[in-house]
């Protein structure tokens, strides 16, 4: 049923979220297509982006116009270089927040640690998809042509006028503020006689990159894992402070942060979402988001709320020698069952929604 | 035979390796520390059955062993740390093809002198299984081994930089094209 493909005039906001990790993928009308973040489908271990755009029949190296990546937390990276490999025409954006010479040299020394059964990380995973880039300039010498793109506040993604049937249509980013790049990158670089790790310090989720789409008079809030921010120049506050921001009440929500208290900020409800939204959230099981009362306080703001993934990933039953060895300790599988959100609207008309998998109405 | 004397230890196929320096539940150690790094063979541990000869360079203890029956050997990293527990993500080494999982474990079960590597990105190999004296008895076993990881040098600094300046220069851009790309 999930592989009815959009019409061509229609505006698709699918969540994917399989316990840890998200994924957004956009139909801008017209047959082309966004990628915002990527997860793994736990079945498969592929993105699950490239999995259903390619259930849908989408060329994914002609239709998919651009594959963001909103930060580098491995929630939110796992697979993204495969996706930017396949998505050959796609631009790469980032947070402006990476555009700095200690990041680089963070990616430098992923790989540092030859761990033997090592997923990696999400410094890892963005090392791999420079690897891409660099795969992509060699192949066309345009050198900077294939560079990445830097998102940040105001930053416009992708723009298109009314033609042709299709609404016009603009992704333009939200954050990270400026005040956010230049604080977040304090700490990124490894410095001697530090111990080597397995994880790199992750960095605030203030540098994440908050998205703003606007298809005809529709309007969508992709939230990321953008916080309230510690102060006025940071995250949300930040956001609901900027003069230009783009127009629209949002009648679509990503929930930031997978709807965690710190990333809820009210006057981003008032000043920028409209009434009775369809709201998704993904969960982030490990860190047990979003809770009950989170879930409470949304279900507060519109009865449209979605979610993921909301079942506990299941326990490992384990041989009952091992259970009676580790005495009540508890193991999980990591992550959930994978579950779809598909808002689909057409311009100036009602926004429907399907769930997939293991989403759920809450 | 040289003075790096060579030990050869039965291999109960497919769950058992030979012995490791071990450690009951809560982590305490019951065993020599002679050539401990050789005697927990991490990478001899697989699937199949095998016979492992290792080389230890001094201190050989000649007497018959204890044996160690493995049913899980995973390797971990720690996610995050509180108060009285940390989380950390499990790789199996037995069976790679196994999916990943995350448990929650007490803090308790590592040993004082382990717990300044507590933190998260740290690294360490749980063992379950049981030790096997030489008598045959059995006993369960939980071992919680970190990672030693090494410093950063100046040398691998200066790597780093070298590299990630490579990175920035082919990638990276300068803050008039930044500008110029807001609308």
């Amino acid at each position: 049923m999930n592989e009815a493909q959009p019409a061509h005039d229609e505006l698709e906001v699918s969540i994917f979220g399989p316990g840890v990790g998200e994924c957004v993928v956009i139909h801008l009308g017209g047959g082309r297509w966004i990628v915002i973040d990527s997860c793994l489908d736990p079945a498969t271990k592929r993105p699950v982006a490239l999995e259903y755009l390619r259930s849908l029949g989408v060329a994914v190296d002609r239709d998919v116009v651009a594959v963001v990546v909103t930060h580098w937390h491995d929630d939110h990276t796992r697979g993204a270089s495969e996706v930017l490999g396949a998505c050959t025409e796609a631009e790469f954006f980032c947070s402006a927040a990476l555009n700095r010479r200690e990041f680089f040299e963070l990616v430098a020394s992923a790989g540092q640690l030859a761990l033997r059964a090592s997923g990696g990380s999400g410094v890892d995973e963005m090392a791999r998809v420079f690897d891409v880039l660099r795969e992509r300039h060699a192949g066309r010498g345009k050198g900077r042509a294939v560079s990445p793109e830097y998102a940040s506040a105001n930053r416009v993604i992708y723009r298109r006028a009314a033609a042709d049937g299709l609404a016009a249509c603009t992704l333009e980013a939200l954050s990270p503020s400026s005040a956010s790049q230049t604080r977040g990158l304090l700490s990124f670089a490894p410095v001697v006689r530090a111990p080597k790790r397995a994880l790199p310090n992750p960095g605030p989720n203030e540098l994440s990159v908050a998205l703003h789409l606007k298809f005809g008079s529709i309007a969508a809030l992709l939230g990321a894992d953008l916080e309230i921010g510690s102060s006025d120049d940071v995250g949300w506050r930040a956001v609901v402070a900027n003069s230009r921001l783009p127009p629209g009440k949002a009648v679509i929500v990503k929930v930031p942060h997978h709807g965690s208290r710190g990333a809820d900020h009210q006057p981003v409800w008032t000043t920028m979402v409209g009434t009775a939204p369809h709201v998704g959230v993904t969960p982030f099981h490990s860190s047990r988001l979003p809770q009950p009362q989170d879930l409470a306080r949304l279900r507060g703001r519109t009865p449209h709320v979605f979610h993921a993934s909301p079942k506990a990933p299941r326990v490992v039953r384990l041989d009952r020698a091992t259970e009676r060895t580790l005495e009540g300790v508890k193991i999980r599988e990591r992550g959930g069952d994978l579950g779809h959100i598909r808002f689909r609207a057409v311009d100036g008309g009602d926004v429907a929604c399907q769930l997939f998998g293991a989403a759920q109405a809450v | 035979m040289s003075a790096a004397a060579q030990l050869q230890f039965p291999i109960e196929a497919p769950t058992s390796f030979a012995a490791a320096p071990s450690r009951t539940p809560r982590g305490r150690a019951t065993a020599s520390s002679v050539a401990q790094l050789e005697l927990f063979p991490t990478a001899a541990i697989g699937q199949g059955p095998t016979t492992l000869t290792l080389v230890a360079t001094a201190g050989v203890d000649r007497r018959p062993t204890q044996r160690q029956i493995v049913l899980h050997h995973w390797e971990c990293t720690v996610v995050s740390v509180g108060e009285a527990s940390f989380t950390a993500t499990l790789r199996s080494l037995r069976d790679p093809s196994d999916t990943e999982k995350e448990a929650e474990i007490p803090t308790d079960e590592i040993t004082p002198d382990d717990l300044e590597l507590l933190q998260r990105g740290a690294v360490f190999y749980w063992t379950i299984g049981y030790d096997v004296s030489p008598g045959g008895t059995r006993r369960r076993s939980s071992q919680v081994k970190f990672r030693r990881l090494p410093a950063w040098t100046k040398k691998d600094i200066e790597r780093v930089r070298v590299q990630g300046s490579e990175l920035f220069e082919m990638f990276g851009k300068a803050e008039d094209e930044r500008s110029a790309a807001c609308s």
